[in-house]
């Protein structure tokens, strides 16, 4: 964990020369809201930063990765009544969804050719969503931590030089955030990852 | 190596960052917040009586009516919106109504947290011919309703004079707080006599058959 923490810092820092078992990629995020009848408008205000260490001999990786996304729709004036039917609340809205996965990752390369190196993988971890409603003068917030689960495909392509890529990802993420508001016990998205990838 | 490293972070920033939430996109409608009691029976209550004056809160004490053309706009809202719902306006408040209705708007200032009530002023004087009754909000369960009042602020509420006496105090089985920006212009007041519609189409139990 130590060698891979230096290893990040040390990239970052863009004076690193990495063994050849190391990929970093930072990316663009693309995602689609998935269970919910609430959000549905896609996100383009996304990223990530992808650690993954290939073990020796082996076509599997090991890593970490941080993403986040920002959602925002505009709803028309609806009416809310509350479940005892004894209040409701009618308004326009603006709802903001900011959520941050950070995820330990495990994946398998299939076998490569010179140039494509695809793959399957899986990320565990923890999700943080901060859930704003914005109404007339109003704001209310909702803040809270969950599990998730994110499988994901994609392909590295390869640069002739073999030490930096173009990643492309796609993945399904079901997170445990809650929305009491609304009711909801996860939030789950569809998401597409654009980024370029450093190894050597 | 170092331009695709800054290539790519340039993209991560560019594309990727959290926006700031575009509130322009929405209305000047008011929010308009309903709540009732339970157990209200809204059937019970045959007439009532509204003020044609609108109560006012602002920073002068001295400013407590409103009774131009404009708060009669807003009274005459509330009243179509009743006999609509079946009740019948007494002559007076002296006339024994079931229930009385009581109009607060909230002028020029800001209130942060509030409890239902906050609005009748000082508690403990005398409404609706009562005197040392407390208004009593039955759905306020021990901070489950607090209000933010930005001015501009309607609110009304239903009182139950009916049974007062038998209750001691003024039950409220049903109020409105409506919060948008309500000023002094024809589109201001338009708004207002929308939410006051809003407030009784989002509470078809209020019905005196």
């Amino acid at each position: 964990m130590k060698k891979l923490i230096i290893t990040a810092i040390l990239f970052l820092s863009g004076t690193v020369i990495f063994a050849q078992t190391n990929l970093l990629s930072l990316g663009w995020n693309i995602n689609f809201p998935g269970n919910t009848d609430y959000l549905t408008k896609t996100s383009f205000a996304g990223g990530k930063i992808d650690y993954r260490h290939i073990l020796k001999h082996k076509n599997i990786s090991l890593g970490v990765s941080l993403d986040w996304a920002s959602y925002e729709q505009y709803f028309p004036s609806q009416t809310f009544q509350k479940p005892d039917g004894n209040g409701a609340v009618t308004s326009d809205f603006v709802a903001q969804v900011y959520q941050v996965p950070f995820v330990a990752t495990m994946h398998y390369y299939f076998s490569e050719s010179k140039r494509l190196k695809p793959f399957a993988g899986i990320g565990l971890g923890a999700s943080y969503m901060e859930q704003s409603l914005f109404y007339n003068v109003y704001e209310s917030d909702e803040n809270n931590w969950g599990f998730v689960a994110r499988p994901e495909v994609g392909a590295i392509i390869k640069s002739k030089d073999n030490n930096w890529g173009l990643l492309l990802g796609a993945n399904y993420s079901i997170a445990t955030n809650k929305t009491e508001s609304i009711d909801r016990n996860s939030f789950n998205s569809f998401g597409i990852n654009i980024g370029l990838v450093f190894m050597e | 190596m170092k331009t695709l490293y800054l290539l790519a972070l340039c993209l991560v920033i560019f594309f990727g960052c959290r926006k700031a939430p575009d509130l322009g996109q929405l209305s000047v409608n008011f929010v308009v917040q309903t709540s009732k009691e339970p157990t209200a029976d809204f059937g019970s209550y045959k007439t009532y009586y509204i003020s044609d004056t609108v109560a006012l809160e602002t920073t002068d004490p001295n400013d407590s009516l409103w009774f131009d053309a404009d708060a009669k706009q807003l009274v005459a809202a509330v009243k179509e919106n009743m006999a609509a719902r079946g009740y019948t306006l007494a002559a007076s408040s002296h006339s024994n109504p079931d229930l009385g209705l009581g109009l607060t708007v909230i002028k020029d200032l800001n209130v942060g947290v509030v409890y239902p009530g906050w609005w009748w002023g000082y508690w403990g004087g005398c409404y609706w011919g009562y005197c040392g009754y407390p208004p009593y909000y039955p759905w306020y369960g021990g901070g489950g309703v607090v209000y933010s009042v930005p001015t501009g602020t309607v609110i009304l509420d239903m009182i139950d004079l009916k049974n007062a006496t038998e209750n001691e105090r003024l039950y409220v089985p049903w109020g409105s707080v409506m919060s948008g920006g309500l000023g002094y212009t024809s589109d201001d007041i338009e708004l207002g006599v929308k939410a006051i519609n809003q407030a009784f189409t989002q509470s078809p139990y209020i019905q005196t058959n």
